[in-house]
């Protein structure tokens, strides 16, 4: 096989150059695509921009120094007879004054988005705000803080309704809105700490620890995301590594790093099966189960590209593909708990403020999103979503996003359908990497008996074992850091948030009449900006119950979308042998047009 | 300059401008929840110089001059409602804020001190006593003294005892009421600076002391009243480390715990054994027992969680009035802040609180050592040979030495440590919320090291080295003392609640889903007793659930039930199960004891 031509001419005999060019094109080159581009937009905001970056920068260097910073600080507790919690003075206030700006800012960029997110996200934003008004308020006797609270909050809603009907400038709006969200949560904060210090109430950390934990139900489908983008890091990393060593290293050096990494794998899943601790994941129901779900995806691809003669797409653009893909099932499987967390906020607000009857009927919708019917009704229309859009996406020609879209469904149905009702079928990312290793096994065996063995052939071997070893562990770059920050359950969380700030920033380039840029970026920052809170307090206050919540929320999507995806990139791979695609590119991240 | 570079400059200067003043609103923002966040501190440096320390420290009478025991003191400084709040009566702490407003003071600004002392006599006998002291601009107030069974006297207004205007030849006089009814006068002088190098061991040159002579002139309606005058010594940030009664000579000072002559201290004599179903109940105001009290020789230790107060009781002896029916209250300590776990480690017992400290106080009662944390501990600290270890919510494990307090060593895990660490065999094992588990021996060198799912729950051990953990995702699985899993299971409905026991060939797990009984060889599932939930499981086969304690053969088969009634008749939501001297008691949540019979050895 020749060399595709638009490799760029680098010196390839070197692991040096290897290096840099995984650091190009895997690292630097996605954020240099992706990141957020101001040129265009007015410069009040590319200033506020910077400043919500700067914020964003403080915040995760706080959370990777959580341990060294609560060891200088006064902490302050509450103990319970089953658990302690602990944080340092100064976080809730700065927790406090992060979330206002940033629900300002979300506010300012969503009033004037299509009218079902404006409608959204005012209902979800001035509900959390109103919320915390009606918590802190309804404790005790909190007399004018309260009731100006209660002002303020009108005067928010009052503000964005002004914004759908008149010409505001975003800056402006920004502003006024960080201000007043700002505000409301500075009053409220003052209300219970007053009624803290006379004596009316002893749970002034246990209050706020109860509306972040409500509050923060709303950073899940971000959790997802963020799951997301960081497997698709790795994916991207792995597979473009063994791509490109496919293609540089000489023959000899490609067929021991195979046996290097196949006899890794070997020998590890041969100890386990001495020791009978049952982690054989290769015989019995739950290897059969694996094998179906690669067979049915496998089948998937080839359904969706069958007559494609476009390139085989390159591992950066199914990562891409799968981040698109991920951004609507995101909101859609975390919908039921966020949504009962905001009706949960609000029934605990308004029951000392608003008449029964408005208590009861929040109640009754509470108790209806808290079912297990509609979860599952909200399961079986995300997958069928899914699937309804992969047939619309092939029909449009966009093969990729179809094919990651089935796929997706495909494991989401597995694991919402088989899971609960058959577990002992229930695939896991082992039996996978399990299945991949025989199958690149078999594979060379076959190949190198039958004098088929190239460098394609043994490119595509190496990233078939390559991402076998991948599966088992996706989160393999974030352990190092969990161990350094003393938090692991949240280093793929926080891997993903930052990675997903520098490199999903091509959403808020989009201009159009029903959401003009501007509007885009601040609503792009307030969603960044109050994830990266959420995740402070937990990793800082060590508030285990929302950090695993929220670590859990990843590990879903590194577990389901991300099997999807490294089953994607590996069928990708056998595209030449699947179907009649082309070389695939050497860009790690970008066909943005096929996946915007 | 072309007219586009102009143009790129002046979007630039404008983005630029943009950013900093909106990150100068940020800045006023944050400013300004700092300032909501806390009151405005209106004692300056006053403060400072009268700040007593949050841990406790050790004062001791000379023995030369006085027949005083040692004794200490544990103070805790903070807003005036929260102390309010901590206090054993709730009409005590309505004289406090009374106090805070009578005096003039913003409750939101005033800070009180709570100053708990306590003293044990060669016989073991002690009155724990607290005072409730007020400080603000004008300087340092007495608001009231009161022990723990109720009886208080306070001081309207409250008394002045260290005036802000410290300079030598600064006088004051402070006078009102004392509980209402009786008259008195403090008569006070700044004498000058004190250089304390004579007078207090460790604490030679101390800059900034000054020493103060008062004359307190007490009137009894109706009786004779008393004049006291001391000569006392207030040091920054430590308050009176030194003070002589100048009527009688006697001197108390600070010392470190360490160069104390504590008086030998009588063994307890073994508590009388009552009749099965005597209910003693605890002397204490507003006790509230949450966690299980420990066995100690001839007594309990318990934590009042209304107050942050560790107690030693035990049963009295009778005839003994008042109370007869009555369990005595040995030693009252308050470490300081909310106590978060107590242990027993030979003849010390470990606290571990909210304030970052880990002590270690005997049997008497007495501070023997208090070490700084760099977090808040989790779970109980436990017991190796001599060495002590806590794990932390930063997600480490330390060992300290159980007489001094040295840290020896440190281990780290990879995620917050929820579930307190264990001793199985002769390893220290503890697991973190990531799951991960570790073993170290007692000079902290590794032992094993394993992976499991994310780990919450406590853990148990059982003394042929193998540890039981429960996982959030429902599977429990049992190491042995290499580390390998032996078995592992996924008992349905319901985590575990607390730590299980070893009944023979059986392990008594009490879950969510009620007490099961699995087998200790193969994890099987043997029994299940679904109305005991939330239960308190003892090697003995007592189990105490609810209201009740019932017996329960290794098979699985209640035999016995008892319930157990609070001493005013009321049905208790939970209980604790102890042993105090031979016997087993069931202590409640008020603290009543109800004993239940005599314990197999």
């Amino acid at each position: 096989m020749s060399e595709p031509t638009n490799v760029p001419a680098v010196s390839r005999q070197t692991i040096g150059g290897f290096l840099s060019d995984l650091w190009r094109v895997v690292l630097f080159r996605p954020v240099r695509y992706g990141t957020l581009h101001l040129s265009d937009n007015a410069p009040s905001i590319a200033g506020i921009t910077w400043g919500v970056a700067l914020l964003y920068a403080v915040t995760v260097v706080s959370i990777l120094f959580a341990n060294p910073l609560r060891a200088v600080s006064d902490l302050d507790s509450s103990v319970s007879s089953s658990s302690v919690l602990a944080v340092p003075t100064l976080l809730i206030p700065a927790v406090l004054c992060l979330l206002g700006i940033a629900f300002g800012l979300l506010l300012a960029g969503t009033q004037r988005a299509p009218w079902w997110r404006r409608v959204l996200y005012l209902l979800v934003v001035w509900g959390a705000l109103v919320s915390v008004v009606g918590i802190c308020v309804g404790l005790g006797s909190s007399g004018a803080l309260g009731a100006t609270s209660v002002v303020m909050g009108f005067i928010v809603l009052g503000y964005c309704i002004v914004m759908w009907f008149a010409r505001t400038r975003p800056a402006i709006d920004a502003v006024i809105l960080v201000v007043l969200s700002t505000g409301i949560l500075l009053v409220a904060y003052r209300s219970l700490v007053v009624q803290n210090l006379l004596g009316t109430t002893s749970g002034e950390l246990i209050t706020v620890s109860f509306i972040l934990t409500q509050v923060a139900s709303l950073a899940l489908p971000i959790a997802f995301l963020s799951g997301v983008s960081a497997t698709a890091l790795g994916v991207s990393v792995v597979s473009w590594s063994g791509d490109d060593l496919g293609r540089r290293a000489t023959r000899w050096i490609v067929v021991l790093l195979i046996v290097l990494a196949l006899g890794w794998q070997w020998v590890t899943l041969l100890g386990q099966a001495l020791v009978g601790a049952g982690a054989l994941a290769l015989l019995g129901r739950e290897g059969l189960g694996a094998l179906a779900l690669v067979i049915g995806c496998a089948a998937v691809w080839w359904l969706v590209h069958r007559g494609a003669r476009e390139e085989r797409p390159a591992p950066g653009q199914v990562a891409g593909a799968s981040v698109a893909v991920a951004v609507p099932v995101a909101y859609a499987v975390t919908s039921t708990t966020f949504l009962g967390s905001l009706l949960g906020a609000l029934v605990a607000a308004l029951v000392n403020v608003a008449p029964p009857s408005v208590v009861e009927s929040v109640t009754a919708l509470l108790d209806l999103v808290t079912t297990s019917a509609f979860v599952t009704v909200v399961r079986v229309l995300v997958i069928a979503g899914l699937v309804a859009g992969a047939v619309i996406l092939m029909r449009r020609g966009s093969r990729l996003l179809a094919a990651v879209a089935g796929l997706d469904a495909l494991v989401l149905a597995t694991v919402f359908g088989v899971r609960p009702f058959a577990p002992e079928w229930m695939w896991t990312p082992s039996a996978l990497g399990n299945i991949g290793v025989v199958c690149a096994t078999v594979l060379a065996i076959v190949w190198t008996s039958t004098r088929r063995w190239d460098r394609a052939r043994a490119t595509f071997v190496l990233v078939l074992a390559l991402m076998s070893a991948l599966i088992r562990q996706a989160d393999f770059f974030a352990v190092p850091l969990g161990f350094l920050i003393g938090a692991s359950a949240a280093a793929l969380l926080i891997v993903g948030l930052v990675w997903g700030f520098l490199v999903d920033g091509g959403d808020a380039h989009a201009d159009t009449p029903g959401f003009p840029r501007d509007r885009r970026l601040l609503a792009l920052l307030g969603t960044f900006l109050f994830a990266i809170t959420v995740v402070a307090w937990a990793v800082i206050g060590k508030d285990v119950g929302m950090t695993t919540a929220l670590a859990a929320t990843s590990s879903l999507a590194l577990v389901t979308l991300g099997s999807a995806l490294v089953i994607a990139v590996v069928l990708a791979a056998a595209s030449p042998w699947l179907g009649r695609h082309g070389p695939a590119t050497t860009d790690a991240r970008g066909a943005q047009s096929d996946v915007g | 300059m072309s007219t586009d570079d102009i143009g790129r400059r002046s979007v630039r200067s404008a983005a630029v401008l943009a950013g900093t003043l909106f990150l100068v609103l940020v800045v006023a923002l944050a400013s300004a929840f700092l300032w909501a966040s806390r009151p405005v501190d209106v004692t300056g440096s006053f403060e400072e110089f009268v700040t007593v320390p949050d841990t406790p420290f050790t004062a001791v009478s000379e023995p030369a001059t006085s027949t005083l025991p040692p004794y200490t003191i544990a103070s805790l400084k903070g807003p005036a409602g929260v102390i309010a709040l901590s206090l054993p009566s709730a009409a005590v702490g309505g004289r406090v804020l009374d106090a805070v407003a009578a005096a003039g003071l913003d409750p939101l600004t005033a800070q009180v001190v709570r100053t708990t002392q306590t003293a044990v006599d060669a016989d073991g006998v002690m009155t724990p006593y607290i005072t409730i002291s007020l400080i603000d601009e004008s300087g340092y107030f007495d608001v009231l003294g009161m022990s723990t069974d109720g009886n208080a006297l306070w001081y309207s207004p409250p008394i002045l005892q260290v005036p802000s205007d410290l300079s030598t030849g600064s006088t004051w006089e402070s006078e009102g009421l004392t509980v209402d009814v009786a008259p008195f006068t403090l008569t006070g002088s700044v004498k000058g600076p004190a250089t304390v190098a004579d007078d207090v061991d460790g604490y030679d040159g101390r800059a900034g002391c000054v020493d103060l002579r008062t004359s307190l002139d007490q009137e009894i309606p109706g009786a004779e009243g008393y004049s006291v005058e001391r000569l006392t010594t207030w040091c920054p940030g430590l308050g009176a480390i030194a003070s002589t009664s100048l009527l009688d000579d006697v001197v108390t000072r600070l010392a470190d715990p360490a160069d104390i002559a504590w008086p030998e201290m009588a063994a307890l004599s073994a508590p009388v054994p009552r009749d099965p179903g005597t209910v003693l109940p605890l002397p204490i105001m507003g006790a509230a027992v949450s966690r299980a009290p420990l066995s100690v020789p001839g007594a309990l230790v318990a934590l009042n969680s209304s107050t942050d107060d560790v107690v030693q009781f035990t049963a009295a002896a009778p005839p003994e009035p008042p109370q007869e029916d009555a369990s005595r209250v040995l030693w009252l300590q308050h470490p300081g802040g909310a106590v978060l776990a107590l242990a027993v480690g030979g003849d010390r017992i470990l606290v571990t609180t909210s304030l970052r400290q880990l002590q270690s106080y005997d049997l008497a009662g007495r501070l023997r050592w208090s070490v700084p944390l760099p977090d808040v501990a989790s779970g109980e600290p436990v017991v190796l040979g001599d060495t002590v270890a806590v794990a932390l919510l930063d997600g480490t494990v330390r060992g300290f030495s159980l007489d001094s307090g040295a840290m020896r060593w440190t281990s780290r895990l990879s995620d917050v440590v929820l579930s307190g660490p264990v001793v199985a065999g002769d390893l220290i094992v503890v697991a973190d919320t990531a799951g991960y588990v570790l073993a170290v021996e007692e000079d902290g060198t590794e032992a094993w090291s394993t992976s499991l799912e994310p780990v919450e729950d406590p853990l148990s051990a059982f003394d042929d080295g193998s540890v039981l953990i429960a996982q959030t995702s429902g599977d429990i699985t049992l190491l042995d003392s290499s580390g390998d899993p032996r078995w592992s299971i996924a008992p349905p409905d319901g985590g575990v609640t607390g730590p299980g026991v070893r009944w023979g060939d059986v392990i008594a797990l009490p879950t969510d889903g009620g007490l099961r009984g699995v087998a200790a060889v193969d994890g099987d599932l043997r029994w299940t007793l679904g109305d005991i939930v939330d239960a308190q499981v003892t090697s003995s086969g007592l189990v105490a659930a609810g209201d009740r304690v019932v017996s329960v053969t290794p098979d699985g088969v209640p035999t016995e039930v008892v319930q157990v009634r609070e001493a005013d008749g009321s049905a208790p939501s939970r209980l604790f199960l102890a042993t105090l001297g031979t016997e087993w008691v069931a202590v409640s949540q008020s603290g009543a004891m109800t004993v239940l019979g005599v314990r197999d050895e």
